[in-house]
């Protein structure tokens, strides 16, 4: 008999397939047994690498992975709350369905990169190799006339692409994996201790002290150091139009996080000197 | 390469879903003054914290307004809504996160009040401008 026997569509035929490991009738066994507490902790630990393999589907396009793995294994425990046994359909199909269809809903919900139409998409992807071939001929950030011309795109079309490039989170572009992790992290620690030595920095809201460190960091070079995008980059060691999506992400998220002017103010916040 | 520029003015509803318009239009002006990309990327924050600024008053606004002009040293953007003028700029607000954002993205900024309301304006040097 085939590993899958009743999910043979390529949907779930996969080396992850929890059919290889986990027999049918074990599973539809323990699904009698709910809603029996162990028995449903043995579902989700059967099938939890299945969940994440689903999520590893939808990588690249410009969401966290642990992210996509938290909503899939979302989707899986709805999956086990839902599944009638007695419909006679394998659970990983069911599962299957239920945990792409909340992958595709998170995406929709948090409106990232899947919305941004492909054509854009690819506009964005050349106009990012583009800008960081000019900055590397031209020794400055490119104009948009500029990116037009090696891109034989319109002025308009560069400018909707390098907008829609905010759409993606940075990490899934060029951002070393391991979002913090990498070799950069080890570089800001020393960019970390002049924030602790700086005494504006003291006066600025949790939630920005709270940023990851690159994040941080790019924040404190760009506003307390007054340096320009393409002297970040160069300090820090990424791109600058990489420095652009991260600082344009951060001030969005900041803007959500601090709601108005009004509480922008940390708790402890005294003058700014000078 | 264009000198200085008449006024561009674009008026939308008071709501966050509209910022974006001005942001759009701001950035095709930018574009067309040579600033670089890093630049016209700024602007359109700038313009996002700015109408934040204005749209988290307690008085509500139903519009806001951009004025975009340009002259050979700098582009300049004043952006004001029809809120009802209370106190402005609120207390605290220079001292706050998103003045320090504003201020760090332009040369100059500065609240003013305009014919319609509070106004916020920003003046952010020119790429070929050497001063």
């Amino acid at each position: 008999m085939d590993a899958s026997p009743q999910t043979g569509r390529s949907l779930v035929s996969t080396p992850a397939s929890p059919e290889r490991r986990t027999d049918p009738d074990e599973v539809v066994e323990l699904f009698r047994r709910l809603p029996d507490a162990a028995a449903r902790d043995e579902l989700t630990r059967r099938f939890l690498p299945f969940a994440e393999y689903l999520a590893r589907r939808f990588t690249g396009r410009g969401e966290a992975q642990e992210d996509l793995e938290q909503v899939a294994s979302l989707g899986l425990v709805l999956a086990i709350d839902r599944f009638d046994v007695e419909r006679g359909v394998a659970f990983s199909t069911y599962a299957a369905a239920t945990i792409i269809g909340e992958l595709k809903r998170h995406f929709r919900d948090k409106g990232w990169a899947i919305r941004v139409p492909r054509l854009v998409q690819e506009h964005s992807l050349d106009v990012g190799k583009a800008a960081q071939a000019l900055w590397q001929e031209l020794g400055r950030s490119p104009t948009i006339p500029e990116l037009a011309r090696r891109t034989g795109l319109s002025e308009e079309e560069v400018l909707e692409a390098i907008d829609a490039s905010q759409a993606y989170r940075a990490s899934s572009i060029d951002a070393p994996l391991g979002e913090d992790g990498g070799s950069h992290a080890d570089m800001m620690g020393g960019l970390d201790e002049a924030l602790e030595m700086s005494p504006e920095w003291a006066t600025v809201s949790d939630a920005v002290k709270q940023l990851p460190v690159r994040e941080r960091t790019i924040v404190f070079l760009r506003f307390f150091r007054g340096l320009t995008q393409t002297e970040i980059a160069e300090e820090v060691g990424i791109s600058q139009m990489h420095v652009s999506r991260l600082l344009a992400q951060t001030l969005r998220q900041l803007r959500g996080d601090i709601g108005g002017p009004a509480a922008g103010a940390g708790p402890g916040e005294a003058p700014a000197s000078g | 390469m264009i000198e200085s520029l008449d006024p561009v003015v674009v008026t939308v509803p008071a709501g966050p879903g509209f910022v974006h318009v001005l942001r759009t239009v701001v950035a095709s002006v930018a574009a067309r003054l040579d600033f670089a990309i890093d630049g016209v990327e700024e602007m359109r924050i700038a313009i996002d914290e700015a109408a934040a600024l204005l749209l988290h008053l307690h008085a509500p606004a139903t519009m806001l307004r951009a004025e975009i002009t340009a002259d050979p040293s700098a582009l300049t953007i004043r952006l004001s809504s029809d809120a009802a003028l209370t106190e402005w700029p609120p207390a605290g607000t220079e001292d706050a996160w998103p003045w320090r954002v504003i201020s760090g993205l332009c040369d100059q900024a500065g609240f003013d009040v305009s014919t319609t309301g509070p106004q916020v304006w920003m003046r952010r040097r020119r790429p070929d401008a050497r001063s």
